[in-house]
């Protein structure tokens, strides 16, 4: 059954393929903000010293690593999910034998493999640019723990987008809802700030957008390790639980509404 | 199991649509206070369709034809009424009941939503994959399908780049690759030229003469009623008008025949009166120096006879009316009656 998916997931990146130009000035979204975030950073810390245990190193590679692993969680591509409820288009899944969410999932991850391969050319870019002030870890198995958390925020986020995007069943448009809750995202996944820097951190560390980037950064700066990390973890299995079960419940009660607007 | 493929009993759906006046002071008005209003789309529906049938399902714009075939194709749930295909409910939409099911409707298409920049065979292949076809049966399939659709030459071309029609073909070819039981085809004939509707008219004979499937067809154009279809509905307003063949329609509707004549030379007002004054009969048209009446099928005969006894000729013909004929006056006399 997973060939189906997979399948899917071929076909945009078979997609993206035709778009090879595009994706390459993927590359600037990647390489600008990290290289802006060390300028301001250089500037706070100019002095040296740290703010919360970070110093300019931790704070150079935590915004490399939560960009990337931020900036490439498909969430951009959540408003065509709204777009085929209200368009009427979602008829042509409905009478297919599939897994709605599980279809959008794979798509999405399809489309967006070009551009992960983009984004880690600019990380090395980056990294090379910033070599002095970069922490790079030695242990294969960190590198492995971030890549299988960020994975998790990958589900995460992609749900969360999902559920905000199947409210197009009740509301005309839901556009401002799902640019609203990026920007929730982009908050709340830490890619403006480390969380334990904000004011009511122990808030922002129960929700689940943390396993958006700061987690994953976080692993990769091995400022969680050992009994922390399988917290994390089972964590992270709860928030995926509830959320995959959400856009179920969601998706079921919805399309119960749908209209399939137009022929 | 049923000896039906679709059994529909007092089918009624019902949407619910916001309205509102025109104008600013409205349109705030709206934000707080919305007015709604209901719609029946389709108001007591029911009907029968066996094996092996090819179905017209015809009516004007709004008639509840598209609502229906969504309905049967487990898209939109009922408001009320009972609906089972395949010995199935639709909207519970169960893997079997989606694996023996094709709907193509008439302005969305799955190749365009999967495949748009990529060749028709991506498309197909996707398709494989969705239900679980073996490479064998895919292959095959794909082959039989194009030719009898005539597509084998665009099969490696990007979707993006095949015009309307060649899109329509490569479109049904997809939408019949896992072989399924029932067809609901919306305006399959929609912005084709007459030869791509003469190929599908008959590529759809000869498929379900193949596979043993039942089609339900809506169209406005009559030409595919009249060419694929053995039985046709008739609905207006969400409510059923007619149901049976199309023979019977054509009698019971409209029960005239048309008289075709032309004469030697242009006739002029007054032998057009001498026809008028004929019980039964009425002109249709006019031409140079032919003259096209209708007459009541009872004495379509004898107006024949006579007018060749009695008038220089040089051809007369006689002619059932169109079922586009016979739909127009169906639906505009309903009009009137309204």
């Amino acid at each position: 059954m997973i060939r189906l998916y997979l399948e899917g997931a071929k076909c945009e990146i078979k997609r993206m393929l035709q778009y090879k130009a595009n994706s390459l000035f993927y590359l600037t979204v990647v390489l600008i903000p990290p290289l802006a975030l060390f300028f301001l950073w250089k500037t706070i810390l100019s002095h040296g010293g740290s703010i919360g245990g970070y110093n300019l190193s931790d704070m150079v590679t935590y915004f490399i690593v939560t960009q990337f692993f931020v900036m490439n969680t498909p969430y951009s591509a959540w408003i065509e999910i709204g777009e085929s409820i209200k368009d009427g288009s979602l008829s042509l899944w409905l009478t297919k034998p599939v897994n709605h969410y599980l279809l959008y999932l794979f798509r999405l991850i399809g489309s967006w493999i070009l551009q992960w391969i983009f984004g880690i050319a600019g990380v090395i870019v980056v990294s090379i640019i910033l070599k002095d002030y970069v922490v790079i870890p030695k242990e294969a198995s960190t590198y492995f723990l971030s890549i299988l958390f960020w994975m998790g925020g990958i589900v995460i986020g992609f749900s969360y987008g999902y559920i905000l995007n199947l409210l197009s069943f009740w509301f005309e448009r839901s556009t401002y809802i799902i640019y609203f809750s990026e920007g929730i995202v982009a908050l709340l996944s830490g890619m403006l700030i480390p969380l334990d820097l904000l004011p009511a951190k122990s808030l922002w560390l129960f929700l689940p957008f943390k396993f958006c980037g700061y987690v994953p950064a976080q692993i990769f700066l091995r400022k969680i390790s050992g009994l922390d990390i399988v917290f994390e973890f089972v964590s992270m299995a709860i928030w995926i639980f509830v959320l995959v079960s959400l856009s179920h419940l969601v998706f079921k009660i919805g399309s119960r509404r749908f209209t399939a607007s137009g022929g | 199991m049923s000896r039906y493929v679709i059994e529909v009993a007092n089918l009624t759906k019902i949407y619910r649509r916001q309205v509102k006046e025109a104008g600013l002071i409205e349109s705030v008005k709206s934000i707080f206070k919305p007015l709604y209003e209901e719609v029946e789309a389709l108001r007591g529906v029911s009907f029968n369709v066996g094996e092996g049938e090819i179905v017209g399902y015809i009516g004007p714009n709004g008639a509840g034809k598209t609502t229906t075939l969504k309905i049967l194709a487990g898209v939109l749930f009922p408001t009320e009424g009972e609906v089972r295909v395949l010995d199935e409910i639709p909207y519970k939409r169960s893997k079997k009941f989606l694996s023996k099911v094709s709907f193509i409707m008439a302005s969305r298409g799955f190749l365009e939503e999967v495949a748009w920049d990529l060749p028709v065979l991506d498309g197909f292949y996707f398709i494989k994959e969705i239900y679980n076809l073996s490479y064998s049966e895919y292959k095959n399939r794909v082959d039989k399908l194009s030719e009898m659709m005539k597509i084998e030459d665009i099969l490696k071309s990007p979707v993006r780049n095949l015009s309307h029609g060649q899109r329509k073909k490569a479109e049904i070819v997809a939408n019949l690759l896992w072989e399924p039981k029932l067809i609901l085809l919306d305006e399959p004939t929609l912005g084709l030229d007459i030869f791509s509707q003469n190929e599908l008219h008959n590529f759809l004979k000869e498929y379900v003469k193949d596979y043993k499937a039942t089609v339900i067809l809506t169209s406005h154009n009559m030409k595919d009623i009249e060419k694929c279809a053995s039985r046709v509905i008739m609905i207006d307003k969400g409510r059923k008008l007619y149901d049976g063949d199309i023979e019977g329609l054509k009698k019971k509707i409209f029960g005239r025949k048309f008289i075709k004549i032309c004469f030697d030379e242009v006739f002029d007002e007054s032998l057009e009166k001498k026809f008028l004054s004929i019980e039964g009969v009425s002109v249709i048209s006019k031409e140079e120096n032919c003259l096209t009446i209708s007459a009541e099928e009872s004495i379509s005969k004898d107006v024949a006879k006579e007018i060749l006894n009695k008038y220089n000729i040089s051809d007369i013909e006689i002619m059932d009316p169109t079922l586009e004929e016979v739909v127009y006056r169906f639906y505009s006399e309903g009009k009137e009656n309204d």
